[in-house]
């Protein structure tokens, strides 16, 4: 049962970070935007390497393209 | 585990200046970036045929994760330790997914009696798998997950009292979180159970408004060279190595780098 309770906390939070409305009880919210930053750059930087070997990474470019569209909706204005 | 020495994490990009430094006793290879039916890149194979030992690191363990262990991704780190000859392999203290979305980064777990036994359990399954030690990292976070009710080295030295876990320190992490979070790295080091340390880690980054990143694709600082000068002061450090993964350096600047952690190390 604890394993689930846990389970359902990051499963909470990493909700908030990338799908939600952007706010995680307890986290400060410029801190979650730094968070997100960093993943927009890493996705970005994994992009480039995923276009330059489409072939063995279609996958990756797949993930890359995914999480990019989840950030970028969540920081349109509503 | 016999000590490393000297390593630096091995990137196409720098395979040459690599290649061009005689005291290297070790090379770290991003498992991601390898396929285990794959021969190792030519580059490597010349280093290991020197007696460059070959550590394997991995970011996709997920080992903090409270969800089920892949243990698909065990196997194939396993798999690949077998082809590469790696001494040890390594991974983080950290969840990189959970509910279906994978994050692409390293995120905090949270520090109390479920995180650590989530953990534990997830460690102990996988060294039962793989060939070779499994060393565990403490990563850099710009946020502390709320509910904690232990800190990060209590949270190490209980892991590491329910697992044969190994150590691998990165004080470039411990640097930029002291930074950001802040909090002592000298008093952090000091409650780590340093008695399991594997190897260290060092990288460069860059202090972006109010917050220090720990980009890997800037110059390496002096506060995790000051560290790790502490570190070897107080015990024989096993192995250092320095981690690049962008905007790579010339091969004098980069030697440069290594040369102050062999320095540092000594």
């Amino acid at each position: 049962v604890s394993r689930e309770d846990a389970a359902q906390r990051q499963r909470a939070f990493l909700h908030a970070l990338v799908e939600d409305d952007g706010l995680h009880d307890g986290v400060a919210a410029e801190r979650l935007t730094a968070l997100r930053e960093t993943l927009q750059r890493k996705a970005t930087r994994r992009a480039a390497h995923a276009y330059a070997h489409p072939a063995r990474t279609g996958w990756l470019r797949r993930w890359v393209e995914g999480l990019r569209r989840r950030l970028s909706s969540r920081s349109r204005p509503a | 585990l016999k000590p490393l020495g000297l390593g630096i994490g091995w990137r196409p990009e720098l395979a040459a200046a690599i290649e061009r430094r005689e005291d290297l006793g070790f090379v770290e290879l991003m498992a991601e970036s390898l396929d285990p039916l794959d021969p190792l890149p030519r580059r490597v194979r010349a280093l290991k045929k020197r007696g460059v030992k070959i550590v394997l690191h991995s970011t996709m363990l997920s080992l903090g994760g409270a969800e089920p262990l892949a243990r698909h991704r065990v196997e194939r780190l396993a798999a690949l330790a077998d082809r590469t000859g790696a001494t040890l392999v390594s991974d983080h203290v950290c969840f990189v997914r959970a509910g279906g979305v994978e994050s692409g980064h390293l995120l905090p777990i949270t520090h109390d009696e479920d995180g650590l036994a989530a953990l534990v359990e997830n460690v102990e399954a996988a060294t039962r798998v793989l060939p070779v030690p499994l060393a565990l990292e403490n990563i850099a976070s710009f946020i502390r997950l709320p509910g904690a009710t232990m800190s990060e080295p209590q949270l190490f030295t209980r892991l590491f009292r329910g697992t044969r876990a190994l150590l691998l320190l990165d004080l470039a992490n411990l640097w930029a979180n002291a930074l950001n979070l802040g909090f002592d790295p000298v008093a952090w080091l000091e409650e780590m159970p340093l008695h399991r340390l594997a190897y260290v880690h060092l990288a460069g980054g860059l202090q972006r408004g109010a917050l220090y990143h720990d980009t890997h694709a800037h110059p390496l600082p002096r506060g995790p060279l000051e560290l790790l000068g502490m570190l070897a002061r107080r015990m024989p450090v096993p192995g250092a190595m320095l981690e690049r993964d962008d905007h790579f350096p010339g091969e004098r600047e980069l030697h440069a780098e290594l040369d102050a952690i062999a320095k540092e190390a000594a």
